[in-house]
């Protein structure tokens, strides 16, 4: 005997089995232990079982496995023992011999990697990785961040150096770096000839302090002296580093005296950085100082929009405003949030509707994450269905009071991690097999009643803290 | 088959075997011994499927060959035939086993020697030979604190390993019930050195300890991850061992115990023998009260009343109360070899250790009861 | 007066953390879903969010072996930017970062939001377990916050039933304890049901079982039962 069976004859075999043992070991077993198992082939009588787990596999040996030889060999009389054994997904990934349900999901196209490449030169080596979308196309210009939008164009595109430096500041996550990259871009692009170092102020400090200890000071001076473009991020990190803010100090100095370019950005202007030295903050004011303010929804949307063309998914409108009103703290969280959403649906291969969205947001969109209590549900289902608080605890058996009372029974099954027991004490001291008892209840009327159904679909997300359909109001 | 040998040779033998044989046996072939008369002499096989000994005794063989029968029948009609009897077997192809001594006869229902299981040794990996004392050494100082609930099947045997004290290879054997554990230790015999942490069984270290109670010369010991075998005085115990792992035990030996006592090993047993005469079946407990110079033990009973001894102490640490079952204390008093004990203590919910004074090669750790 | 109890000796147990002793549930697909997708992360970070017991801490052992990845504590990410031990590792862990986030530690905030940037840069992943989401984190530094908050996030929700049955069963298993079917289904339905709830009371059998000497049973974790209860 092989396994030359048609798979037909296998499965069905095998779902026969399934349903005896069904009987047998109730649904909670059956879903827990049996439901996992694959049937893989028969040999010489022995039918081989995979489960995903190791623990499944000594579990399922040590209580079912006699039992599963014995219905087996009842169906297949060729059939005289069980095999199990482990076959998780990671292992038939790994092997490469045959693809996992999961993995035949296609790939997503998101994802979203965060590229980053250096333009090239011999300065490449210090300067830091630019983003290859954060280029001047993919900026979204509103009103808040047009000025510093056009003085970062005017500082790429200009042939002479038109401020010295251009100082751009903002709240986190609004674009400075966007535009830092952008114009690196272009001028890399543009002229391949000019030196171009961007970097973060921690790198620069780092750098000037392996300098340090290295004692080749020398070298790090000419280095950073002999760019055509100095770039630095987020210079807020220096304030208070005496020694670095010395050095970029001096090579400030230099390179505006051989009319060199400067970037700078920061998220404060230059006379609110702390720990800065006052003759630095006044260099710092020399240029042309540009902040960035705060989107407004005009713009949040723009940016949502052309985010979605980037990533190439159709994303309804409804869930882009939604998004828009929502999250105003900044661009970063915003396209975050639009990023989890995406990356989420294609993981799980659902589209994307504003309930996914209101669910994998969850934690962003609300405030607190306060548990739900049974007495909250209990007054929520007491209110929805038009009945007493009191009649939750009463030993009242009419239907109009009872079903309700399951319903809520129910939830606080659902929606709180509450032992039976005790959520039997919460309903006028009932026993946790009267739990057991309305939880059954309600799911066989839920798989038949639809408007039954999405009653207490309502409530759970009510009581979940998720607007019912859509949002309403803003 | 037919062999005749002196009736004490045999029960000698027999005993060796009979008691790994256990008295009840869902499977019938398991309470037979296996009889197998050869050139060499006459050899014994028992096995409970986990323990197998083999015994070999010379004999007058007529007629080589093999059957098993009833092991502890068996041995109950050796071990009432008179002393200084010869005693004869004859076994024929019908199955039966015919034994004649004097003027007594028996016949025994014999089953077929291709149904008795064999117990295979694989390749066993780790070999090396150990005093006879040595290994009475490291079980009689640990046997007592093996657990005996079966839940914790991981705890059920001693815990033998090859570990270092202050850079010095050793061999230990250590043996916990979670209540209190003891850990003795050896100097590593040659050929021990890499050898896996096994735990041996209690049975079989309760078989091994009985057999070995006179042996003079060295055991020759060969283990596997699997399986352990002993083999002496024309004895070979084969036992596989406990399939779980034994917990980090380092771990729950304190080092940090601050507070010293030195008591005569006598005295305080004496001491707590008569004191927990008054504290109920159940529990056992009695209090060390511990101040300068002085040790209180003390017991009380809602039923009983209540007892007090005190004993003169050169302890010198800070006041402290505990409470300890008193089986426990004077099962570990029993062990130490010298005049006096060595006490450490932490606090009344910390593991405590004793010890001998001047010999750090068993330890024992008892945790205390909050009283 | 209480009756003497024995104290007991606290051995460690050794959970068993390979990837096949994980148990694979609707509320934690999501989660081993992105860790079996390493490196295709959308984001340097991926964050995975829940309660405790809940399996979190197996998830990065999983993701170690997966990754070839390296742990950061405290004192890899207090060290100086590239003298972190496992700098050079394929991938990084932050395992519960709640215990390293919400002390004000502004020294702290700052190396996560370097070593941040350093994943982006090298195109390195990190991946981060927490009880809650980013956007819980009491985190001081914005630039940091806002980074973390804009990270792939999966949440462990709330276990079913079953999987409430299969962590007990693997919690027992851990720990070298046989325990029955009659006590699993006594057990199921008077617990709370919580993976900590889990935790709490396997541990409780144990050490009750282990201090009385007898076996997990029925009587034994009616007992447990009811002493969680008063606690």
């Amino acid at each position: 005997m092989t396994n030359d069976k048609t798979d037909g004859t296998l499965e069905a075999c095998w779902g026969r089995v399934c349903d005896h043992l069904r009987k047998e070991i109730g649904e909670a077993a059956y879903q827990s232990w049996v439901k996992p198992m694959t049937v893989r082939s028969i040999d010489d009588g022995i039918a081989r079982i995979s489960v995903p787990t190791r623990f499944m596999r000594d579990w399922v040996a040590a209580h079912y496995v006699d039992r599963l030889g014995a219905l087996w060999s009842k169906e297949d009389k060729f059939v005289n023992s069980v095999d199990v054994f482990v076959q998780s997904e990671r292992a038939l990934r790994s092997d490469g011999a045959a693809a996992s349900p999961k993995e035949a999901v296609q790939a997503p196209g998101v994802v979203i990697n965060e590229s980053a490449e250096r333009p090239g030169g011999d300065h490449a080596a210090i300067s830091g990785p630019l983003d290859s979308r954060n280029v001047f196309d993919n900026f979204v210009v509103g009103k808040s961040n047009e000025f510093a939008y056009a003085a970062a164009r005017r500082v790429a595109e200009a042939a002479s150096v038109p401020f010295n430096p251009l100082f751009l500041y903002g709240g986190v996550g609004l674009g400075k770096t966007h535009l830092m990259h952008a114009i690196a871009w272009h001028i890399s692009q543009q002229d391949p000839q000019r030196r171009v170092i961007y970097l973060s102020a921690e790198k620069f400090m780092y750098r000037f302090i392996r300098a340090l200890k290295e004692q080749s000071t020398v070298d790090f001076k000419e280095m950073f002296r002999n760019v055509d473009v100095l770039m630095i991020d987020d210079v807020q990190f220096i304030g208070g580093k005496g020694a670095t803010q010395e050095e970029f100090f001096h090579t400030f100095n230099a390179l505006v005296d051989q009319g060199r370019q400067i970037v700078l950005s920061a998220d404060k202007s230059p006379s609110d950085l702390e720990g800065m030295e006052e003759r630095l903050q006044s260099r710092l004011n020399c240029g042309l100082v540009a902040d960035i303010h705060a989107t407004t929804f005009e713009l949040r949307l723009g940016i949502l929009q052309s985010k979605a063309e980037q990533l190439k998914v159709e994303i309804p409108p409804k869930m882009m405003e939604f998004l828009a009103h929502k999250i105003t703290s900044n661009v970063r969280e915003l396209e975050g949030a639009l990023n989890r959403v995406v990356a989420h649906s294609q993981l799980v291969g659902r589209a994307i509707t504003l309930e996914t969205t209101q669910e994998v947001l969850h934690d962003l969109l609300r405030a607190n994450d306060r548990r739900v209590t049974i007495e909250d549900i209990q007054k929520s289902v007491a209110a929805h269905f038009n009945i007493r608080i009191s009649d939750m605890h009463s030993a009242r058996r009419a239907r109009s009071v009872a079903r309700p009372r399951q319903v809520a029974m129910y939830l606080a099954k659902q929606l709180t991690s509450r032992s039976l027991p005790e959520i039997g004490r919460k309903f006028g001291g009932r026993d946790h097999t009267t739990v057991m008892h309305a939880v059954k209840k309600v799911d066989e009327l839920r798989e038949c009643d639809q408007s039954f159904a999405e009653d207490v679909e309502l409530l759970r997300r009510m009581l979940e803290g998720q607007p019912a359909a859509g949002f309403r109001r803003t | 088959m037919k062999f005749t040998i002196e009736r004490a040779a045999l029960l000698k033998s027999l005993g060796h075997v009979q008691s790994v044989v256990e008295r009840r046996n869902t499977i019938p072939i398991l309470s037979n011994v296996r009889i197998e008369a050869g050139d060499g002499g006459l050899s014994l096989n028992a096995t409970d499927m986990d323990l197998d000994i083999i015994d070999h005794t010379p004999a007058n063989i007529a007629t080589p060959g093999a059957t098993t029968a009833p092991a502890h029948t068996l041995y109950e009609i050796i071990r009432k035939l008179p002393d200084g009897a010869e005693v004869e077997f004859n076994s024929d192809s019908d199955g039966q086993l015919a034994i004649k001594s004097g003027r007594s006869r028996f016949t025994l229902t014999c089953l077929p020697t291709e149904d008795f299981p064999v117990m295979s040794g694989g390749d066993m990996g780790h070999t090396f030979s150990l005093p006879a004392a040595e290994i009475r050494d490291l079980i009689d100082r640990t046997r007592f604190a093996i657990s005996t609930e079966e839940t914790r099947y991981y705890l059920n045997g001693i815990y033998l390993h090859s570990a270092e004290t202050d850079g010095t290879k050793v061999l230990r054997a250590v043996a916990t019930d979670g209540h209190r554990l003891a850990s003795v230790e050896g100097p590593l015999p040659k050929g021990a050195t890499g050898m896996p942490g096994i735990i041996v069984p209690r049975k079989t270290v309760s078989e091994l300890r009985k057999l070995i109670d006179e042996s003079v010369d060295d055991i020759a010991v060969e283990l596997s991850e699997t399986k352990i075998r002993f083999t002496f005085d024309g004895v070979t115990l084969t036992s596989k061992l406990i399939d779980g792992t034994f917990p980090d035990y380092e771990r729950v030996i304190p080092v940090g115990n601050d507070k010293e006592l030195i008591v005569s090993r006598k005295a305080f047993a004496d001491a707590v023998d008569r004191v927990s005469a008054i504290s109920t079946e159940k529990s056992r407990a009695v209090k060390l009260s511990l101040s300068k110079g002085t040790l209180v033990l003390s017991a009380s009973s809602a039923d009983a009343g209540s007892a007090t001894e005190e004993l003169e102490t050169d302890y010198a640490g800070d006041a402290i109360e505990i409470g300890f079952n008193s089986r426990y204390l004077l099962d570990i008093t029993q062990q130490i070899e010298g005049e006096m004990a060595r006490f450490t203590l932490a606090d009344a919910a910390s593991p405590t250790v004793l010890s001998e004074i001047d010999d750090n090669s068993a330890i024992y750790v008892l945790m205390p009861m909050r009283v | 007066m209480k009756a003497p109890s024995q104290l007991v000796l606290e051995f460690d147990h050794r959970p068993a953390l390979g990837g096949e002793d994980f148990l694979v549930a609707p509320c934690n697909d999501a989660a081993i879903a992105w860790i079996d997708r390493w490196p295709d992360w959308p984001s340097p970070v991926v964050v995975v969010a829940g309660p405790p017991g809940c399996g979190k801490s197996h998830l990065a052992q999983v993701f170690l072996g997966l990754s070839g990845g390296a742990v950061l504590d405290r004192a890899a990410l207090m060290a100086p930017p590239l003298e972190v031990a496992g700098r050079d590792a394929s991938a990084w862990v932050i395992d519960d970062m709640d215990n390293f986030v919400g002390d004000g530690n502004g020294k702290l905030e700052e190396a996560l939001f370097h070593l941040y940037n350093s994943a982006r840069e090298s195109g390195r992943r990190l991946l981060v377990t927490a009880k809650t989401p980013p956007s819980r984190w009491p985190i001081k530094l914005a630039d940091l916050a806002s980074r973390l908050k804009a990270s792939a996030v999966v949440e462990i929700g709330a276990p079913d039933d079953a999987l409430i049955a299969a962590v007990l069963v693997k919690q027992f298993a851990d720990r070298q304890l046989a325990v029955d079917d009659e006590v699993l289904a006594y057990v199921q339905p008077r617990m709370e049901r919580s993976f900590d709830a889990v935790r709490q009371l396997v541990e409780a059998a144990d050490r009750m079982a282990l201090a009385e000497k007898k076996n997990i049973t029925v009587p034994l974790l009616r007992r447990v039962l009811e002493t969680l209860e008063k606690d």
